[in-house]
């Protein structure tokens, strides 16, 4: 119970602070509206069904993917930089329940920003919100947030092993969005290219997307997007508490959490 | 003579002070890698919606595009990092002449700007099987340097905000993409409302793309000469500015002492 309520604190809490970094700020509320209006400028006119699928998920999407880049994947780093770290990773809370809530509050920030981005591109652009099955759509996108919470668990605790985690976090905006196909579909990537697609999440979370939100809605399909993403979220989790092992490692037996 | 020297030797000097502690790896993400991975974003973006059509144009017009790391986030960072190390207080406080510090200042980060964009088009050309002649390719480096230098008044007159303003990277994030926005590198210009164009007519880098589309895709150098005049007098425009708004921030320091606070 203690537990639960700290996790809610700290949901509470951080979602406070992050919002009130003006770059934060910024990547919620301003940038899902540049993402939207480049995708519909380059797009132009198409199928509604088309511009759902690349221009409103995909820039939806982006702004999610950013939210999570700039925030969750370098909040421990940030807190190392402010020299909080070893005083939240020493408090009786454990720190991964710190680093969840911290995760879930800027996932809840790019939602909010994807929900933006849509509510934009519906009344400023007259976009057609195609969601034939509404409540599919509710439930593949809760499993999509659950998935792409996972993975930012994994990458906050990757860029904390690294020292080059402001570079990475700067580097891997646009490959991701290349990568896994936010704006076109990734078959139109080369080959090995759409080998490391496949092994990332926000891949197979938009494409569940997508496929929950086609008119003729093929259970096949969504079986198979489903499958692979839950297959690879299972993945990170695994990768992700190796690495939090790692990191405690590194704090308790050779006391270097706070300098890499 | 000497004063030239003195003028290339303090640019060479604060560019050094400025990316001279990185490490190689570092400065190769992110001066190199992470804009090439922007180019080829939009270009692969470009040819699957555009079907190929007006690809090198477009991947051109990314490439120019790429100036924006130096121009908006270099030159911001020359007067940022004097605060943030605490010698902006001597800076301004030197007789050497303001205007001519802070141009000799911007020079390194141009010419960075137009190497970086050289870089993403020859990777661009190389990834997507195009080609370029030696005229266009000479033509281009001339329009993209007018450009690069407007691009870098208007960084300079963001730069000045930080003197204000505690929230730079929000301004420069919004600049970056504004100017991605409205210099139509990714669509048709006339794609955009009609508010949008006039705006970018008074944003740098909307002609230089102008003219990279024109010429690469239509062979057409018939407004070269317009355009880069316009162009030209904006980025003079945005760097009379930018020292007038340093002149101000000169002479607030010294009546309010207040410098080095938000």
């Amino acid at each position: 119970m203690n537990l639960a309520v700290s996790l809610v604190h700290t949901i509470l809490v951080h979602m406070k602070l992050s919002i009130a970094r003006p770059m934060f700020k910024f990547i919620i509320w301003i940038s899902p509206l540049f993402y939207s209006t480049l995708a519909i400028f380059i797009y132009g006119k198409d199928s509604p069904e088309t511009l759902f699928h690349y221009v409103v998920l995909g820039s939806g999407f982006m702004a999610l993917w950013s939210s999570i880049v700039f925030s969750s994947a370098s909040d421990v780093n940030r807190e190392r930089f402010y020299g909080t770290l070893e005083i939240i990773f020493i408090s009786p809370v454990p720190f991964a329940v710190t680093l969840i809530g911290k995760i879930i509050a800027n996932t809840l920030w790019g939602l909010i920003s994807m929900i933006l981005s849509f509510v934009y591109l519906k009344f400023v652009f007259q976009l057609e919100l195609v969601f034939y099955h509404p409540w599919v759509f509710l439930a593949a996108l809760l499993f999509v947030l659950l998935s792409l919470a996972v993975f930012s668990f994994f990458l906050a605790l990757a860029f904390t092993l690294s020292r080059q985690a402001e570079a990475l976090m700067n580097f891997i905006e646009y490959p991701i969005y290349l990568i896994c196909g936010f704006l076109f579909p990734i078959s139109y990537l080369p080959a090995w290219v759409q080998g490391i697609s496949y092994v990332l999440p926000p891949t197979w979370a938009i494409q569940l997307l997508r496929d929950v939100t086609t008119e003729t809605l093929s259970s096949q399909t969504v079986l198979f997007s489903f499958t692979a993403l839950v297959s690879l979220t299972v993945l990170y989790i695994l990768i992700g508490v190796y690495f939090y092992r790692l990191m405690d490692k590194k704090a308790r037996f050779h006391g270097k959490l706070g300098v890499y | 003579m000497e004063a030239v020297q003195r003028f290339i030797r303090h640019g060479f000097l604060s560019y050094k002070a400025l990316f001279g502690w990185l490490d190689p790896k570092v400065y190769i993400f992110v001066m190199v890698l992470s804009p090439i991975s922007q180019l080829i974003f939009f270009s692969m973006l470009v040819n699957y919606v555009y079907k190929g059509e007006n690809l090198l144009g477009y991947v051109a017009a990314n490439a120019l595009l790429l100036c924006v790391l130096n121009a908006v986030f270099g030159i911001m960072s020359v007067i940022t990092s004097d605060r943030w190390m605490g010698t902006l207080p001597l800076v301004m406080a030197t007789p050497y002449n303001k205007a001519s510090l802070f141009l000799s200042r911007s020079i390194a980060h141009v010419l960075n700007g137009l190497v970086t964009a050289a870089i993403g088009l020859g990777f661009g050309i190389i990834l997507f099987h195009l080609s370029i002649s030696f005229k266009e390719g000479l033509v281009l480096l001339i329009i993209w340097l007018c450009s690069i230098f407007s691009a870098a008044g208007l960084g300079l007159i963001l730069g000045t905000f930080c003197l204000w303003s505690p929230s730079m990277h929000l301004w420069s994030n919004l600049l970056a993409s504004l100017l991605l926005l409205l210099s139509g590198a990714n669509y048709p210009y006339s794609r955009m409302p009609e508010w949008l164009q006039l705006l970018g007519q008074f944003t740098p880098l909307t002609r230089g793309v102008q003219l990279t589309k024109d010429i690469l895709n239509d062979g057409n150098y018939s407004n070269v000469a317009v355009l880069l005049g316009e162009e030209i007098l904006l980025g003079i425009a945005f760097f009379a500015i930018s020292f007038l708004l340093l002149k101000f921030a000169e002479y607030q320091s010294r009546s309010k002492g207040t410098m080095e606070f938000d």
